[in-house]
């Protein structure tokens, strides 16, 4: 087929420089259209006068002073920030070990293993939280089996409906993805980089410090931030199993839009996380470089 | 998440074989429709947003069956669901909702309940006395607009295991007995809760001062510290009592004997103390501004309106009638004091709310954000 | 270190997060078999009373209906425009790259608490009902990064020798995407989609702020969750369970295959 065949009027070089933005322009018109302009709007929403579930024009900062005044939110961000590090700190050193094992140890189990933990990532979100009351009540799976087998008289009540139940539910919840992630993380450190450090006489821990942790700190370090964030911002978790002691600030913000009907008031408050949210990343990212742990890019 | 995506895996598929599962996988796929409830002409197709149940499937399916109506019913969570999807653009096409007795202000507010014409409900002479009537005017304005018709009502008091407890609840101040710290329960319900705490207290939610609002929300909070967190909702606090997690519940509803009996449990019972009494609710249908298709929702009022029909219904949600003449089953005729109706209703009256907007009284909105406090009480 | 070398440790830990991880999803399936309606220990017998009660619901079917309509809807949107977007990322400058990819992948970085709630208050603002229509949305929004992600790796590992060989050849941009790019990438493109439909039929987090009156299957879990829980949740949880692992082990099969793209005549 000659060019004159296709029927090409433009010279080629012009087609192919093209038809590429002429592809990107659907997606990129769905994602100005349906992402960033509602985040706009909501943004604008923390700035205007709150009515009964509705806005009105005047522009004011009552709702950020609200956010920020209220003892309950303070309460609750105290709780999202220490059950976020503590979902995120379990997740990542789990999936650091479990990461570890399927890159050097695993063999032959790499695949099914892998295939394992990637598929109860796909179990329904719901579920799993769920779940956990069947398990961690008073009657439920641990107690029972722990009376069946004489090792306590009276059921375990601090497990389930506080902040225990909802760690343990959201690292389930992303254990799965961490896992995948350290798993990619480990993948250009071939075992000859370990052996050659321990030629050189460098014992286990030395090993981890000098040469698995900096070439792997710049992914551990967003899987951590990603599931802080995620865990922060649950609100399905904390009304299922989270008690009184276990409520997060995602709750409160979704009280705001469907119950309560304070508009600006919930998008005053999830701005300030957010912005907090951004303020963690630009902290990591400073500490990386700082520790010059950002510049190790892999060729593949 | 990129990085992982690199990992090379042997495939286990050939493309063959993917086709032939593919075209099986088609072939099912087609044949899903024929699953699926067929659809009925648009006109006789009711919209139905309500609590789980209020679609009466049993009670009114001869009804639907011989005048060709199907109904498709969203089940809501949260009372608040209702007002949240109609302002929230959701409402279109939705013919038939509910409402309880404390909802009245707030819908009128939000203008969301239509008139309802009383002329194409002949069988609203079957209203109770009680039920008729002009009562805090949930059903019928001032003016004389009737915006709902009752369809149900019940009443919460305090709800215990007799077989943990052996003497019924004598007083409210059980809740705050230690020995039952962390077995306590109480549904997420911020209205209902302010209501039955203020009429403990001997006041009333619809007319709290400063200092009564902050009385009722500290008995709450230290009511929520005995609980081991507020119940996403009455049905969970029925699974809790099933489960044995708790066995005393504040804002205590009669219908989790029938919920605990199903599944085993039939030691749950409700008393309405003599300090505190307890509140009733009462849920109506009334027609949202976005219905599309009234007639067909006039005549399933209307239907529900019949005393067989009642019966039936009060039966599914193990609940009371508000029409005479209704034979109720065994099962709920003993839940309330029918032969003195009028007395037990100055025991546990219906809820009534806090206003929307007072210069004297604290208003709804600082009771519901008050309530996050209470849920996060520790 | 050999790799005949044991690590009891790390193996431990994987252990138990395996049986953590599936622990809790083999007592639901356990449990959508009670026989009573009792979802705590112990277990006293097999029954598919549930089963037959969770098919015959109308609810249900019109939940999972819904779920595979929107499902199919968006996983649909996510192929044609994330395709496209994926191969344009990849031909396009690198000056028009760089803030293309930041927007594209930015909806993974917030929580779909946010991602919900800004599509809630843009609809409210333009007067735009809920309804399922909003849900595809609010799902195409959630899913396209993944997609992206997958098919935009697949694209890199292309080789563009080829494409430039069949340009030479004679043929226009158009051709040279059916006739060479496509061949070699449609498995991993059927991949990602599948993912993104198991991604959709899951999806509860956002589609709790911009459905309309209609329910999808997560919607209609969660409403059985606030009801008195008896097993039909469990029952309907398995369903989906294994509606999304079936359409997860295809995924998984189609997107990472090893053999050399591009090698394939």
């Amino acid at each position: 087929m000659t060019a004159a065949e296709t029927g090409i009027s433009l010279p080629r070089a012009s087609a192919e420089r093209l038809a590429p933005t002429l592809l990107l322009m659907p997606l990129t018109l769905v994602a100005i259209v349906f992402f960033l302009v509602p985040l706009a709007v909501f943004f604008a929403y923390s700035f205007l006068t709150a009515g009964l579930f509705s806005v009105s024009a005047p522009l004011t900062l009552a709702a950020y002073r609200a956010a920020v005044a209220s003892s309950l939110n303070l309460t609750l961000a105290l709780n999202s920030i220490t059950i976020g590090l503590m979902t995120a700190a379990v997740c990542t050193a789990a999936g650091y070990a479990i990461a570890y094992w399927l890159r050097y140890r695993a063999r032959r189990l790499q695949l099914p293993v892998l295939f394992l933990i990637t598929a109860s990532m796909l179990a329904s979100y719901l579920v799993r939280i769920y779940a956990w009351r069947t398990i961690l009540g008073t009657n439920g799976l641990v107690n029972r089996s722990l009376m069946e087998l004489g090792l306590i008289e009276q059921p375990l009540g601090f497990l389930l409906y506080n902040w225990f139940s909802v760690v343990v539910a959201l690292v389930h919840i992303f254990l799965p993805y961490v896992v995948l992630v350290m798993f990619a993380a480990f993948r250009p450190l071939t075992p000859a980089y370990l052996e050659a450090a321990q030629d050189l006489g460098a014992d286990a821990w030395t090993r981890w410090r000098r040469v698995i942790l900096p070439l792997t700190a710049s992914p551990a370090a967003s899987t951590f931030l990603f599931v802080f964030i995620l865990s922060a911002a649950d609100y399905v978790t904390p009304q299922l199993i989270g008690g009184t002691g276990g409520q997060l600030l995602g709750v409160q913000i979704q009280a705001n839009f469907k119950a309560i009907g304070n508009w600006p008031l919930g998008a005053a408050t999830s701005l300030l996380m957010l912005a907090s949210f951004l303020a963690c990343f630009g902290v990591i990212q400073v500490a990386l470089k700082l520790l010059r742990l950002d510049r190790i890019r892999w060729s593949s | 998440m990129e990085q992982c995506l690199k990992t090379p895996i042997q495939p286990l598929l050939t493309r063959r074989a993917l086709l032939r599962q593919s075209a099986a996988v088609a072939v099912a796929a087609g044949l899903w429709p024929s699953f699926r409830t067929s659809a009925l002409a648009a006109d006789k197709v009711i919209q139905l947003m309500s609590w789980e149940g209020y679609d009466f499937p049993a009670p009114m399916a001869e009804w639907k069956k011989a005048n060709g109506v199907e109904v498709q019913a969203t089940y809501m969570g949260s009372h608040d669901d209702i007002q949240a999807k109609i302002l929230g653009g959701g409402g279109a096409g939705l013919d038939l909702i509910t409402y309880g007795s404390s909802y009245k202000q707030l819908y009128s507010a939000l203008k969301i309940l239509k008139p309802i014409d009383e002329s194409k409900l002949p069988n609203l002479k079957n209203l109770l006395p009680f039920f008729a009537s002009n009562v805090q005017n949930i059903w019928i304005d001032p003016d004389g607009t009737r915006t709902g018709v009752p369809c149900d009502w019940g009443a919460v008091g305090i709800s215990y295991d007799s077989s943990v407890l052996k003497e019924a609840p004598a007083s409210y101040d059980i809740l705050f007995d230690p020995q039952y710290k962390g077995k306590v329960g109480m549904p997420d319900d911020p209205l209902g809760a302010y209501g039955q705490a203020a009429r403990v207290l001997g006041l009333s939610s619809s007319k709290m001062t400063e200092d009564d609002f902050k009385k009722v929300t500290n008995w709450l909070k230290d009511l929520a510290k005995q609980t081991k967190g507020v119940s996403a909702s009455y049905g969970d606090v029925s699974s809790r009592f099933i489960a044995g997690d708790i066995v005393l519940s504040f804002l205590g509803w009669a219908a989790y004997k029938s919920f605990a009996a199903q599944a085993g449990k039939t030691t749950i019972n409700t008393v309405w103390p003599q300090n505190g009494g307890g509140l009733a609710f009462s849920n109506a249908y009334a027609i949202p501004p976005g219905a599309d298709n009234e007639d067909t929702a006039y005549a399933w009022i209307n239907e529900t309106l019949r005393p067989e029909v009642q019966a039936e219904m009060a039966k599914a949600l193990v609940g009371g009638v508000v029409v005479s003449g209704a034979k109720l089953d065994p099962s709920i005729a003993n839940l309330y004091p029918y032969d003195k109706l009028e007395e037990f209703f100055v025991l546990a009256p219906l809820q009534e709310d806090p206003p929307l907007e007072s210069d004297k009284f604290v208003t709804r909105q600082r009771v519901l954000e008050a309530w996050q406090e209470v849920k996060s009480a520790d | 270190m050999d790799s005949t070398q044991r690590s009891p440790v790390t193996a431990a830990i994987t252990a138990c997060a395996l049986f953590f991880l599936f622990a809790p999803l083999a007592i639901v399936v356990l449990f959508s078999f009670h026989e009573t309606p009792s979802l705590s220990f112990p277990f006293t017998g097999f029954s598919l009373r549930w089963y037959r009660q969770v098919f015959s619901s109308r609810e249900f079917v019109n939940a999972v209906w819904n779920s595979l309509v929107v499902a199919l809807a968006s996983a649909g949107a996510t192929l044609v425009l994330g395709a496209m977007a994926a191969y344009g990322l990849t031909r396009v400058s690198s000056r028009v790259q760089k803030p293309l990819a930041v927007l594209f992948f930015l909806p993974i970085t917030l929580p779909g608490l946010f991602l919900g709630l800004a599509l809630l208050v843009f609809f409210a603002q333009v007067r735009v009902p809920l309804s399922l229509a909003t849900v595809v949305i609010g799902h195409l929004i959630y899913v396209f990064p993944y997609f992206l992600l997958i098919a935009k790796a697949a694209l890199d590992r292309l080789d563009p020798a080829l494409d430039e060989a069949a340009a030479d050849l004679g043929a226009n941009p158009w051709a040279v995407f059916w006739k060479v790019t496509i061949p070699q990438l449609w498995p991993v493109l059927a991949g990602a989609t599948t993912l993104a439909f198991a991604l959709s039929f899951d999806e509860f987090v956002i589609t709790f702020f911009v459905i309309g009156a209609e329910s999808t299957l997560p919607m209609y879990i969660w409403s059985g969750l606030r009801r008195t829980i008896d097993p039909a949740v469990n029952t309907v949880s398995s369903i989906l369970m294994l509606v999304t692992l079936a359409l997860f082990v295809v995924a998984f099969l189609l997107a990472f295959e090893r053999k050399e793209l591009g090698q394939k005549g």
